[in-house]
């Protein structure tokens, strides 16, 4: 293999490659100087997936889909840190929607199976999912009923249209969509620059995602949860998620 | 007492390259200019030095050599710099007792370097009792891939919990083996929370192991027994060179 030298780049790329080079390194070093504790307890977060991964790997589904909602959750990270953050968010989109789709598939073989032929059967739904329209199929599971009757109205998934899943997601459609307001760029910039605000406003959304997608976890998959051992659940409860949603989970799976 | 990283260059040193090399002569003494072993390591991105040394040893290449970390940010950090293959983020231990065949699709191996001090080891109770059942399917996998010989490293981190001998006796008499007695273990305590104690008890229990599957140790090297810096926990490294008997 010949050695990689920019002197043998064309303009173009040459010109690409200096400038991202460039921003991409100080973008990230910013953010890590101001937000080491905050990328870090990210981090921490998403390390939860692997006790998942042990947890269901007998579920073939699982095996497929974790890894990918890791690596949206990681790359999201690295996007946001590069002050990408239209693209971190997209990120985030991709994350819950296979989480949920881990879910659905996960009772439904004839559809993973469909899925994964890519057969999208589902398209003609309007605005609907492999799992149907809107969240009706996951309101119906008798864990998340439940868990939805025991918390109040601003913390339920599901209820509100502002608010839970399904206002975050929402919120992150927007960035895919590219709606006023959500793009990259800003009228006195076009190339990525960290911006403090901007990244506060995406990890909070962060966060908000990952605890959902834990306590989706936890109910979707309730018997594997109560089967780990105290220290694996203990970690998902005090690393995924804050004390109200903790004590909701911990009485709908009385645990 | 030593700190955990300090440890481990010292297992690398005193134990691991030694017996690996030693296994090396014995189980390949036709290969001269590289003895082209498959390896399988558990190990950490903190400190993965093992693997350079088995590769500068020329015991095996970049190629051959599997690493496992239970981290999949670990295991994106091993396989960024270091290894041609990792494997995760999935403990050990449950992956080879639920017998999955992506994983036994890799086996059998040359060197088995199985640290699960080096995978966060949990502090719950039971631990110690499945490494040992993941051992013993680790090797009744080998077996079953027609393997002759291996070099094995166990190494353990001993704490306060307890090892439960009629547990771990139960786990492998569970798995039957034509003309095989079952585990005998009158000679050990049924309940032990003292490292020594724990240490002579696994030693033991791993050779009852390898002789259940016809696997003899061909090489003797001490183990290694070392405490922790500030704490009653200890790092047991026991490294053996098996053959067919």
């Amino acid at each position: 293999m010949t050695k990689f030298r920019i002197s043998d780049l064309p303009t173009e790329t040459k010109t690409t490659h200096e400038s991202q080079s460039k921003w991409r390194r100080k973008n990230w070093q910013k953010t890590l100087k101001e937000h080491k504790k905050d990328i870090e307890k990210l981090l921490k977060k998403i390390s939860l997936f692997d006790i998942w991964s042990t947890r269901l790997q007998q579920n073939h589904v699982a095996i497929k889909l974790i890894p990918e909602i890791f690596m949206d959750a990681y790359i999201s990270i690295h996007f946001s840190g590069y002050g990408l953050y239209k693209y971190a968010y997209m990120c985030l989109r991709s994350e819950l929607e296979i989480v949920l789709r881990l879910v659905f598939f996960s009772t439904h073989p004839v559809e993973f199976k469909w899925w994964s032929d890519e057969n999208e059967w589902y398209r003609d739904n309007v605005a609907g999912d492999v799992w149907g329209r809107g969240y009706l199929y996951f309101e119906q599971l008798d864990n998340i009923k439940e868990f939805e009757k025991s918390c109040d109205d601003k913390k339920k998934l599901f209820a509100g249209k502002k608010l839970g899943i399904r206002g975050v997601y929402k919120t992150l459609s927007k960035f895919i969509h590219s709606g006023a307001g959500h793009f990259q760029t800003r009228a006195d910039r076009v190339s990525p620059k960290y911006d403090s605000h901007e990244f506060g406003k995406w990890y909070r959304i962060y966060e908000e995602v990952q605890t959902y997608i834990h306590i989706i976890f936890a109910l979707g998959f309730a018997d594997n949860f109560k089967a780990m051992n105290s220290t694996q659940r203990n970690k998902i409860f005090d690393t995924g998620m804050d004390s109200y949603y903790k004590g909701k989970l911990k009485q709908v799976l009385a645990l | 007492m030593a700190n955990i990283a300090l440890i481990k260059d010292r297992l690398i040193d005193k134990l691991w390259v030694p017996i690996a090399v030693a296994g090396s002569e014995i189980l390949y003494p036709r290969r001269k200019k590289n003895k082209r072993m498959k390896v399988l390591t558990l190990t950490h991105h903190s400190n993965c030095r093992e693997t350079d040394e088995f590769i500068g040893n020329k015991l095996t290449n970049k190629e051959l050599m599997v690493g496992w970390n239970k981290g999949t940010n670990e295991s994106m950090r091993l396989e960024a710099e270091r290894l041609g293959s990792v494997v995760g983020p999935y403990v050990y231990e449950d992956s080879i007792i639920a017998g999955r065949s992506d994983v036994q699709d890799k086996f059998p191996f040359d060197i088995l370097n199985l640290d699960f001090s080096s995978q966060k080891p949990e502090s719950e109770n039971g631990r110690l009792e499945r490494e040992i059942l993941s051992v013993e399917h680790t090797i009744k996998l080998q077996s079953d891939k027609g393997n002759d010989g291996m070099v094995i490293i166990y190494t353990t981190l001993l704490n306060s919990k307890p090892l439960v001998i009629d547990r771990v006796k139960q786990n492998s008499d569970n798995i039957k083996i034509q003309e095989w007695h079952d585990l005998s273990i009158d000679d050990l305590p049924s309940n032990t929370i003292e490292s020594h104690e724990k240490s002579r008890c696994l030693k033991e229990i791993l050779q009852q192991i390898f002789s259940k599957y016809q696997y003899e140790n061909k090489k003797h090297f001490a183990p290694l027994y070392i405490r922790l810096s500030n704490s009653f926990r200890y790092i047991l490294s026991i490294g053996l060179l098996l053959k067919r008997s």
